[in-house]
């Protein structure tokens, strides 16, 4: 599945993402956020704030999302005003 | 719609108001980099999600005001300060219901569009969040905000 970070989460991620090979039982989007929290702990912090907006497949989704069948998984910050 | 390269404001309008000739009223806005101390400006973008919202957005301005047609178009990337960043355009029959779709479109896409804003500065580079101020814009046009929409 393919990972992305955008504005400053990209840079807390040090990556825009790629893609990765989520563990069997990293089936949620909530699992996903745990999972790259243990992995990159400082990272996990920025994702865990209820301003960062998950989608997945240009759809806006809540932690309890399936990630089966989904190829791209995005993590959004706050956006800036156009 | 989103464009990687610099966009030319007076040909999207002149291309527009050629496509609306017949509307009856034209109205556009053009937000350019402010100067003020920045030295380039960074728009980060989702290379789909961006333009679906925006596209709902703009979908939503139709269905909701009497407009014959509305059209945006975002830079994102760097940008210098005077670089043109967003050219909006709305065409109705009465002038009215442009100019309403239009601070609306422009209110919508200042809060929802998922863009992000880098700001590099002499002294450093600073991720921007949208302001209070245009999250209270937004705000006018909820249900019982008092516009009337038509």
């Amino acid at each position: 599945m393919r990972l992305l970070y955008f504005g400053r989460l990209a840079e807390v991620a040090g990556t825009r993402g790629g893609e990765v090979d989520l563990p069997a039982g990293v089936a949620t989007v909530g699992r996903a956020r745990s999972w790259i929290g243990r992995e990159n702990p400082v990272l996990g912090q920025a994702l865990a704030s209820p301003t960062v907006r998950a989608v997945v497949d240009d759809e806006v989704a809540t932690d309890d999302r399936s990630l089966s069948g989904a190829t791209e998984l995005a993590f959004l910050p706050p956006v800036s005003g156009g | 719609m989103i464009s990687v390269e610099p966009i030319d404001p007076a040909a999207l309008l002149a291309s527009f108001l050629h496509e609306q000739r017949a509307a009856g009223a034209v109205v556009s806005f053009v937000g350019t980099v402010r100067g003020g101390g920045v030295e380039a400006l960074e728009l980060d973008h989702h290379s789909s999600f961006t333009a679906t919202v925006i596209d709902r957005i703009a979908a939503d301005a139709r269905g909701r005001f009497a407009i014959a047609d509305c059209l945006v178009v975002h830079r994102v990337g760097r940008l210098l300060p005077g670089e043109p960043i967003l050219f909006v355009a709305t065409a109705s029959a009465h002038r009215r219901a442009a100019f309403e779709a239009l601070d609306y479109l422009m209110d919508r896409l200042k809060t929802e569009a998922p863009l992000w804003k880098r700001e590099h500065r002499a002294d450093g580079a600073e991720w921007i969040e949208a302001r209070a101020s245009d999250l209270a814009d937004r705000a006018r046009w909820d249900e019982g905000g008092g516009h009337a929409d038509r």
